[in-house]
C-alpha cells in the first residue's frame, strides 16, 4: 500500500497508465502525473493546464482548488476479510439517495471473488485533488460547504461522464445511472443527520468515516 | 400505469424447443401470490398439467423472486425454484430455495420470475441482460464442472455476471443434481439440476443494472435499524481449533471468518476458510461452509451420541465439498442420506460385491473413496447409475426388505432400526429419527404434521419456529391440545410468506417480532397489510399449493399418512419413543379442523378456497370431483 496525504489508496487501485490513455483532455495528463509524482495540493495551488485545451474549447476558467474533504468512507481494517460480502452498504447507499436499489445507483461497490473467498468494497476517496471536480464541464460536481464532500448536483449533471473518465482510481468510483442519464457519486451522505448510511448499516461494522487524523 | 414498488411487473417466458422468449405481465400474479414460491404455485397450476413428468420437455423450471428481493430488507436475497421435481417420490411439484447473488440479479434485470419449458435441440444457456433474454449455444460448456462453467461465462460476459448452472451430474439427468451459483449456494433439493439437464440448459447468466423502487425508504431503514443485528467489528479468526458437530478439530492451520451467504444479509452464519491448498482445483483458495456441507470433514455424532460415521480431516473435507459443488450434486442427499446409508449397510454386510464393486470397500475416512463415489454417481458408472437416482429410489430398486428398514442396529445408546427410505423421496431432516435425531419427543410431532402435506424433506423451508409459551402449552398435552396443529399451521403460512417475499428461511419468522414480514412488505411495496392479513395470504398460498397437489397427484389424507407414518412408527433416536398412530390420527383431525379442510380426505372445502380468493381453483377441482363440498 502506498498513500498520498489526504488520499487513502490501496495497492492495485491506481492504474495511472489506463487513466492517462483514456483521457480525452490534455490537461488531465498533466494533473494525473502531478498526483503520481506526489505533489500535495492545498488551497491556493493552481492546477496546471499544460495546453489549455479545456479552457480554449469550453471557455471556462480553471476552478479554484477546493479545500480537502473532512473525511472519507474507509475500511476499519486493511484486512479484506472484514467484509462479509452482504452488499448492505450498496443497498442503503442507493436507497438513501434515490429511494430505490440497484447496481446503477450505488456510490460504492461490493466486489466479491467467490472462488478466492474475498469480498471488498471499493470506495470514493474524496481526493484532495479531485480530478472529477476539475473535469466536470457543467459545474455539476461541487463541494459541499459543510463536509467538503465532492458531490454531483443531479439537476446540473448532463451525463457527459467526463468525471467518470477523469477518476484516477481503477475502476472509477463514480457510477452512471442510465435511466436519468446522470453520474452519481459518494457525497458522504451530506444531507443525512446520521451521517453516511453505509457506515451506519454495515452489519459487520467494517466501514468507518475516516478523517486525516485517523488514517492508517 | 402508476409506479410499481418492489416488483418489476414482468415475467420472462422461455421456450427452449422453439428458441423463443416472451414477456408477460406479472402484476395480476404478484398482487395475489406475492412472488417467489407463492407465485410459482399459481404459475404451475396454469402451466403444469397432471401427468407431466420431471424430465418431460413440458415440465416447467420456474425461478421467481419476491417484492423484497434486491432491496435492503434484511436477508432478502433469495429465489424459489419450482417445477415437477425429479427427486420427489413419486415425481411431483416441489421447490427449492436459492440465495447468493442470482436472485437480486433477476430483479435488477427486470423480472419477477422466469418460466422455462421445452427442450433445446442442443446444449444452450440463457443470457439475460436488461429486460432482454437470448438463448445461446453452450456446446463448449457442456461437460464442464460448475466452477469451470462459471469462470468461462464470467470471462465471456464480465466478472459481474451472475450465474446459475449445472455440472455434469445435471447434464446426466441425475435426480440429485443441483442448480448452483458461486461456490456453495444452490437450489439443492428437488433434482432441478437434472431437470435443467433434461432441457439441455447448462446455465442462466444474468447481467443486470436496473433498479427496484421502494415505496417507503425511511420505514425500511427504520426496520433495518431496529431489527438487524449490528455487531462490533469482528476480525478474522486466526487458525487454532474449530468446533462442529459437537466435535473439535485442533490446530487447524487456516484462518477463517464468518460470511453472508446471500445478498442483503444482516447476519453472517457461514464459515469461510482461507488459503486452504487444493488438490483437484489448484486455482481455488477458499470455501464456504454452512449447514450440511461441513460434514464432509467428518460426522462424529450423527444421532446425538458418539457414533462416528467418518472422519477425514479439514483439508480432505474441504476438497470433497468443493467436488460436490463442481460436479453439481446435492450435499444434503449425499451427506445426510447416501453415505450414511452406505456406511450402515456395509456394516451390516448387505452390500453385494457384485452390485457395489465400483465403490467397495466403503471407506469414507479416505478422501480417495469420496472421489470415486462422486465420479461414479455423476457419470452413472456401475452402481453410480442407480445412486444417481437418489438414495430413496436406490433402496426401492434394490428391495426395502434387505436394504431399507433393517439397515442399522449397531452400537448406539438406543439400538433401534432406522431407515433412509423416507417419505417423498428425500433424506430425513430433523424428524427425530436416524441420523436426524436432533429433535426429541414431542417436538417432532409438529414436523410430522408439516411433512404430511409437504413434497420434500420434513422441514423443507419451514424450519419450525415457535414462542416458548406456545411450545410449553404444546408439550403439556402434545397429541390432544390445539397447540401442535396451531404451531404447524402458523409455520406453514410463514414458510409460504418467507419464500415468496423473499426472506431467509433460516432466520424468519422471528418469534420476537412477528409483524416484521408485514412491516417490511409495507415499507417496500407501500401496501399496508396487518400481520393477520399477510398471514391470510400465506394461507392462500398454502391452499393454492394444496389444490395443485390434489389436482395433479390426488394427494389426500390416506396417502399422506401412509407415506409418513412408517418413519414415525420407528422408535426415535433419543428416548426410543414411537408415535402413537391413533393419537396422531386425532391430531391430524384437529389440524384439518383448524385448516378448514375436510377431515376424511384432508382436502380444502369449496368454501375455504372461495374465502381465500381461489374461487376459480375451487371450480376446477369441483369439475374434477376433487373437492370437499
Amino acid at each position: 500500500m502506498f498513500g498520498i496525504v489526504g488520499i487513502n489508496i490501496r495497492k492495485g487501485d491506481l492504474k495511472m497508465k489506463d487513466r492517462i490513455d483514456k483521457s480525452r483532455r490534455g490537461f488531465l495528463k498533466g494533473l494525473s502525473l502531478g498526483i503520481a509524482g506526489g505533489i500535495i495540493g492545498g488551497p491556493g495551488i493552481v492546477v496546471s493546464d499544460s495546453n489549455g485545451a479545456l479552457q480554449a474549447a469550453e471557455g471556462v476558467s480553471p476552478r479554484p482548488y477546493p479545500p480537502p474533504a473532512t473525511g472519507r468512507i474507509a475500511h476499519v481494517s486493511l484486512d479484506k476479510t472484514v467484509c462479509v460480502g452482504c452488499g448492505t452498504c450498496e443497498l442503503v447507499c442507493a436507497l438513501t439517495h434515490d429511494d430505490a436499489s440497484g447496481p446503477s445507483l450505488r456510490r460504492l461497490w461490493l466486489v466479491t471473488k467467490n472462488f478466492q473467498g474475498v469480498s471488498d468494497t471499493l470506495l470514493c476517496h474524496q481526493c484532495s485533488a479531485p480530478e472529477c471536480y476539475f473535469a466536470c464541464p457543467n459545474e455539476a460536481l461541487n463541494i459541499d460547504p459543510k463536509s467538503k464532500a465532492r458531490y454531483i448536483d443531479p439537476d446540473a449533471c448532463e451525463g457527459c461522464q467526463a468525471c467518470i473518465e477523469s477518476c484516477p482510481l481503477n475502476p472509477p468510483r463514480i457510477n452512471f445511472d442510465p435511466d436519468r442519464s446522470i453520474a452519481v457519486k459518494c457525497d458522504l451522505c451530506k444531507d443525512r443527520d446520521n451521517g453516511p448510511a453505509c457506515v451506519e448499516f454495515c452489519p459487520q461494522k467494517a466501514l468507518t468515516f475516516e478523517t486525516d487524523g485517523d488514517e492508517k | 400505469m402508476s409506479e410499481i414498488y418492489g416488483w418489476t411487473g414482468r415475467i420472462l417466458k422461455v421456450d427452449l424447443t422453439r428458441g423463443k422468449t416472451e414477456m408477460v405481465d406479472s402484476l395480476d400474479y404478484v398482487h395475489k401470490y406475492l412472488g417467489g414460491k407463492g407465485m410459482n404455485h399459481r404459475l404451475a397450476w396454469e402451466e403444469i398439467p397432471p401427468g407431466t413428468k420431471a424430465f418431460d420437455p413440458e415440465n416447467r423450471l420456474i425461478i421467481s423472486v419476491g417484492p423484497l428481493t434486491g432491496t435492503p430488507a434484511q436477508a432478502s436475497g433469495r429465489a424459489t425454484v419450482s417445477g415437477v421435481a425429479a427427486q420427489s417420490y413419486p415425481e411431483m411439484y416441489s421447490h427449492s430455495g436459492v440465495g447468493g447473488w442470482v436472485p437480486p440479479a433477476i430483479k435488477y434485470a427486470g423480472f419477477d420470475g422466469i418460466i422455462i419449458h421445452g427442450r433445446a435441440p442442443k446444449p444452450c444457456y440463457l443470457y439475460i441482460e436488461e429486460n432482454k433474454a437470448k438463448i445461446k449455444q453452450a456446446g463448449d460448456l457442456w461437460g464442464l464442472g460448475n466452477y469451470d462453467t462459471q469462470k468461462k461465462l464470467k470471462q465471456r460476459h464480465g466478472e459481474e455476471t451472475r450465474i446459475l448452472c449445472i455440472g455434469p451430474a445435471g447434464e446426466n439427468m441425475s435426480r440429485i443434481a443441483v442448480l448452483l451459483t458461486d461456490t456453495e449456494n444452490a437450489a439443492g433439493q428437488g433434482g432441478f439440476g437434472g431437470v435443467a439437464g433434461s432441457k439441455n440448459l447448462k446455465a442462466i447468466c444474468i447481467r443486470a443494472s436496473g433498479e427496484v423502487k421502494i415505496a417507503r425508504p425511511d420505514l425500511l431503514l427504520k426496520l433495518r435499524r431496529e431489527n438487524s443485528h449490528p455487531k462490533e467489528f469482528v476480525p478474522i479468526i486466526d487458525k487454532g481449533s474449530w468446533d462442529y458437530d459437537g466435535h473439535t478439530l485442533n490446530d487447524v492451520p487456516y484462518s477463517r471468518n464468518k460470511v453472508s451467504c446471500s445478498h442483503s444479509c444482516d447476519r453472517h452464519c457461514w464459515w469461510m476458510f482461507h488459503d486452504v491448498p487444493r488438490v483437484t482445483r489448484p486455482g481455488l483458495h477458499s470455501g464456504k461452509w454452512m449447514c450440511i456441507g461441513r460434514f464432509t470433514v467428518g460426522w462424529q455424532r450423527p444421532m446425538g451420541v458418539n457414533w462416528p460415521l467418518w472422519q477425514q480431516g479439514l483439508r480432505a473435507g474441504f476438497e470433497i465439498t468443493e467436488l460436490l459443488n463442481q460436479y453439481g450434486l446435492n450435499e444434503w442427499e449425499i451427506l445426510g442420506g447416501m453415505v450414511p446409508w452406505l456406511v450402515m449397510a456395509d456394516r451390516e454386510g448387505v452390500l453385494s460385491r457384485e452390485d457395489f464393486r465400483e465403490i467397495l470397500p466403503i471407506t469414507p475416512d479416505r478422501p480417495e473413496w469420496w472421489v470415486k463415489l462422486i465420479k461414479a454417481v455423476t457419470y452413472r458408472q456401475g452402481i453410480g447409475d442407480l445412486l444417481a437416482e437418489g438414495t430413496y429410489r436406490t433402496i426401492q430398486q434394490l428391495g426395502t426388505g434387505r436394504y431399507g428398514d433393517t439397515i442399522y442396529h449397531g452400537i448406539r445408546k438406543i439400538p433401534t432400526k432406522i431407515s433412509l427410505h423416507a417419505a417423498w423421496g428425500y433424506a430425513g431432516h430433523w424428524s427425530g429419527r436416524g441420523i436426524h435425531s436432533v429433535l426429541e419427543f414431542p417436538d417432532y410431532l409438529i414436523q410430522a404434521l408439516t411433512w404430511m402435506t409437504a413434497t420434500r424433506d420434513p422441514e423443507d423451508d419451514t424450519h419450525i419456529r415457535a414462542k416458548d409459551q406456545w411450545m410449553n402449552a404444546f408439550r403439556k398435552d402434545p397429541y390432544s391440545s390445539q397447540w401442535g396443529p396451531r404451531i404447524a399451521i402458523w409455520n406453514e403460512h410463514r414458510s409460504e410468506l418467507k419464500s415468496s417475499l423473499t426472506l431467509c428461511d433460516t432466520i424468519f419468522p422471528d418469534t420476537n417480532r412477528t409483524d416484521l414480514e408485514s412491516r417490511l412488505f409495507a415499507a417496500v411495496t407501500g401496501i399496508e397489510y396487518t400481520e393477520k392479513e399477510l398471514d391470510k395470504i400465506g394461507e392462500r398460498l398454502k391452499n393454492m399449493q394444496r389444490a395443485l397437489l390434489i389436482r395433479n397427484y390426488d394427494r389426500d389424507r390416506k396417502q399422506e399418512l401412509a407415506a409418513i407414518m412408517p418413519w414415525f412408527k420407528r422408535p426415535d433416536g433419543t428416548k426410543g419413543i414411537q408415535v402413537d398412530g391413533s393419537k396422531f390420527d386425532r391430531m391430524t383431525d384437529e389440524y384439518y379442523r383448524q385448516r378448514g379442510w375436510q377431515s376424511r380426505t384432508g382436502r380444502p372445502t369449496k368454501k375455504k378456497l372461495e374465502d381465500l380468493g381461489l374461487a376459480d381453483v375451487a371450480g376446477e377441482l369441483h369439475r374434477q370431483g376433487k373437492i370437499a363440498s
